[in-house]
């Protein structure tokens, strides 16, 4: 196998593993906790922040 | 004719993408699970800055990405899988084929930097280009490419280290893999 060739193969199974592991996680069943939560925003409450007590910040930043 | 459907009823369908982005990022299963709770937050009370028709999951991971990176400066350490929660929910199928080099693959991944974990889960897991994962990110696409590009280097030098076996990585596979796109 040329180097050249060995580097394709590398690259290859890592990003299957990336793929892999990522999908991995989408797939799991969601959390209740969520399914909660988007009916206590839909009820017009707004749960406090996990880990921050600050602004919501980053909503700013549209992307096309 | 426009769509006039609230844009916030598509929030649930990328949850998932949105646990997976974070938990790339925290490597701790809790507080991806938090980061992702504070995010639809955010997103859900300031859905007026969407702009409808444009690229909501780019939109959310944005906001996952800020409320992440807060987090992180508020908190001043790397977080990390201290715990082994992240590590221990891949152990409980041992039977599933491939899983421990999967997991070897889990251990090299978390040794990359948070930005290189970020570029390759926007491009390589997500499928962003590199120029919407630089806009993502608030930098040049030159920046991403690089990230990318070192980060599977790392991760072949990291995994080839693992393995004991094959795929011995010399100087010009890295080489190689380090200029590829």
């Amino acid at each position: 196998m040329t180097d050249d060739q060995q580097s394709d193969k590398a690259q290859a199974d890592i990003d299957r593993s990336l793929l892999r592991a990522y999908h991995e996680v989408i797939n799991e069943d969601l959390p209740d906790r969520f399914k909660v939560l988007l009916e206590r925003l839909k009820q017009g409450e707004v749960p406090e922040a996990q880990n921050e007590d600050e602004k919501p910040s980053g909503s700013d930043e549209q992307q096309g | 004719m426009g769509d006039t459907s609230d844009p916030r009823e598509q929030i649930v369908d990328h949850l998932g993408p949105m646990r997976a982005f974070a938990l790339n990022l925290t490597r701790n299963a809790a507080l991806a699970d938090d980061m992702v709770q504070d995010a639809i937050v955010k997103a859900w009370t300031n859905i007026d800055t969407f702009e409808a028709g444009t690229n909501m999951r780019a939109w959310l991971f944005t906001i996952l990405r800020n409320t992440y990176y807060s987090h992180h400066r508020k908190a001043r350490r790397e977080v990390e899988d201290v715990d082994g929660v992240y590590s221990s929910s891949l152990s409980q199928k041992p039977d599933h084929d491939g899983r421990l080099q999967l997991m070897d693959f889990q251990d090299a991944f978390s040794h990359l930097t948070d930005e290189q974990r970020e570029a390759l889960t926007l491009v390589g897991a997500e499928g962003f280009s590199y120029e919407d994962a630089a806009l993502m990110c608030n930098v040049a696409v030159g920046t991403i490419k690089s990230r990318v590009n070192r980060g599977r280097a790392r991760l072949a030098e990291l995994m080839s280290l693992e393995e004991d076996e094959a795929l011995e990585m010399t100087d010009a596979v890295t080489s190689g893999i380090v200029s590829s796109p």
